[in-house]
Formats: C-alpha cells, structure tokens, sequence
C-alpha cells in the first residue's frame, strides 16, 4: 500500500483524495510501479478549470480528463510546471469525452521536476469531469 | 532511460501529493453521490486506467470499424505495424494493439498510426504528439477532433487538431474563428491541421457524408491563444516513448 509514502502539505486533505481513490479502484495494486489519483470528480463551470488539482513534487507521467455521463463533452487536461497554476503549461490537449497527456510529461517526470495536473471542462454548459494522474 | 527505469529510481526518493484547493476538494467527494446518482453518468467511453495494471493487448480490430474504415482493412504493408514502444499510458489500459496497427501518416519528422484498441482505436505518434484513443461511436460519429496547445514537440506558438473520420467523408474543411474555411485533407481516414496561434484558431470540422453536412467542434479552447506553454525542449523523440511492454505489477 502506498498510503505511507505519500508525504502531504495538506496530509488531511491527501488522505481524503487517496480514500477517494482506493474506494473507486484507481490505486496500482501493492507493488505496482504507478500510483493513481482520481480527483475532481465534481461539476465544473462552463469553460472552466477544475478547482481542485494535484501537485507532485517529482512529477507525472500522465494525467488524463474523463467525462462519465452521456452524450459528447469537450474535455481538457492540462500540467503547470510547478506549484499551482501559474507556472508554463507542459501539457494541454482538449477533446471528446477523455483525453490524455499521452507522452508529454515524460521528459519532465525524467528531470523530477514538480508539476500541477488539472482537468477542464471546455464545454458551455456544467458537467462533472474527472481526472486522474499518476506517478 | 526506460521509463521504468526511471519510476524505480524515483521509487528510493519520497514523492509527494499536495492536493489544492482543498475546500473544492471536500466539496466534491461530498457530492459525489449525489451526482452519480442524478442520473446521465455511464461508463467512459474508453476506460479509465486502473492504476498500472494494462489490459491485455486486443486480439482483432473490432468489424464494425473495419468496415467503416479503409484504412483499418486490407491486409499490412510493411511498416504499418506501430513498434510496441509506441505505446503510451493511454494506449496501454485501452488495450491497444501496435501490431494491428496501420501506418496514416508518414510526415516528415512524424509518423501516426492507427491502433485498434477495446471498444475503439488509439492513434500513436512517433514523437508522442498524435496520441489519443477514441470509442468506436465516436470515431464513427467523427467526433474524435483533438486538440493540442501545449505538448513537446509542438512549437509553443502553434495549435493543432487532429482527428479520423470514416469512409466516404468529402468535401471536409475546417471553419477558423474569423468564418474563413480551409479545405482539410484526409488521408487514411486521418487528418492533422496546424495554425499559428497569433492566427485565427481552428473552430469547426465540417464534412458531407451521404449528402448530409456533419460538422464538430475542433476542441481548440477559446484561451489558447494566450497559453504560456513551456518552452520545447531538445529532447530526441526516444524519451518521449514508453518503454516496450505493458507495466506489470512488480514483486
């Protein structure tokens, strides 16, 4: 279990998202080489980011945006390098539904640099969007 | 360096989560319930990952896009198969096959493939650009319009869409947000536009289709304009591909 290696700003607030997570079956098994974070799993404005977001001091290798319900949403992922979201963006993709950063971040996970994941809703009217990343 | 190299380096060290905003975040969980339960969510249309456990490559390409795409039929040519390290995250836990895969584009500095993948297909990018798996309602629909702002190997001044759209799409083009239209090729049933983003930004994708007009949003959000995007780095395209085969759970 990974739980013990997550060292948290907030450790309240990572032990609500990591609860989050093992309750909707993202966590890698015990000795897995990725962890897995759902997070945002709320509804987002219309052309909005998400307000809630993940920050790895030593990086992702992937983030991914995934609208759950029916019908076509345009979905966004985006990485700031960095804490929070005022740093360079590293990654951006929009799309229908789900989308991923694919291979983008792997060159900065390599340099173990600190990154920001969030997810948007690109769409005009409220949707619930998810993310997930992993490290 | 293997990626997974790299992830049992950064195992020795401690990683760390912070988690903002977290008022939102409590917030959310605590709603949670209540949306899933309010009707109109379904399962994602291509899974989400569980952690880093991937499905096992699919055996065939499902018929229906088969049929429906030119490019996925006829037997492979010489280079169509996608090397295996072509896969990415996204590919892997969508079950993509590389060996299934065909050859769509062969730009000079890129090559895309095809991947059927479960329930849909992925393209792959040999610089990891074009990646992105889509369900086969979507890529039926020719809903598969992505959109890429900020990604290395993408000149920070520059957008692209990329997309599939099945057999029989003609006449398609892609309206900017100033109203002006371009005619946008495709080629095995695949198609890549990029555009300068001091230019008018790509808005809509329009094709016929049985004499009847289709048109998608392109997903270009209306900030991309004014995204500050890191700048590329000078990277070879090595380090930006997975390494080979699915990640296991280890010992």
């Amino acid at each position: 279990m990974k739980l013990a290696t997550i060292r948290c700003r907030r450790r309240a607030a990572a032990l609500l998202i990591a609860s989050a997570a093992v309750s909707a079956g993202m966590l890698a098994p015990a000795g897995a080489s990725a962890t897995g974070y759902l997070y945002c799993d709320y509804p987002v404005a219309p052309q909005s980011q998400c307000p809630n977001n993940l920050y790895f001091t030593f990086g992702a290798f992937t983030n991914q945006s995934n609208y759950p319900g029916v019908g076509t949403v345009s979905v966004c992922e985006r990485v700031y390098l960095g804490y929070g979201t005022g740093g360079s963006t590293i990654s951006r993709v929009c799309g229908n539904n789900s989308v991923s950063s694919g291979s983008d971040l792997f060159y900065y996970y390599d340099l173990y640099d600190s990154m920001t994941t969030t997810v948007a809703n690109n769409s005009t009217v409220t949707h619930t969007i998810d993310g997930y990343a992993a490290d | 360096m293997r990626l997974t190299d790299m992830r049992r380096s950064r195992d020795i060290k401690h990683r760390v989560v912070a988690i903002c905003a977290l008022g939102v975040l409590a917030a959310g969980i605590g709603t949670g319930e209540v949306l899933a339960s309010g009707g109109g969510d379904r399962a994602p249309d291509v899974a989400l990952p569980a952690g880093s456990v991937a499905p096992a490559p699919i055996a065939a390409a499902d018929p229906v896009l088969v049929q429906a795409f030119a490019a996925l039929r006829g037997p492979q040519r010489v280079g169509d198969a996608a090397p295996t390290s072509m896969e990415d995250n996204d590919a892997l836990t969508s079950g993509a096959n590389p060996e299934l895969a065909r050859r769509v584009s062969d730009a000079p500095g890129d090559v895309v493939y095809l991947a059927p993948a479960n329930g849909g297909a992925c393209t792959l990018s040999a610089i990891g650009l074009e990646s992105e798996c889509f369900s086969t309602a979507n890529m039926l629909a020719g809903a598969t319009a992505t959109a890429i702002i900020c990604a290395p190997g993408l000149p920070t001044d520059q957008v692209e869409v990329f997309g599939v759209l099945p057999d029989g799409a003609g006449n398609v083009n892609i309206t900017r947000a100033d109203g002006s239209s371009v005619t946008l090729p495709v080629v095995n049933n695949y198609y890549e536009y990029t555009a300068r983003k001091d230019a008018p930004l790509p808005s809509r994708i329009g094709w016929e289709q049985s004499t009847t007009h289709h048109e998608v949003d392109s997903n270009v959000p209306a900030d991309a304009s004014s995204t500050k995007c890191a700048a590329e780095p000078a990277t070879p395209p090595s380090l930006y591909l997975h390494p080979g085969p699915a990640p296991v759970a280890g010992p």
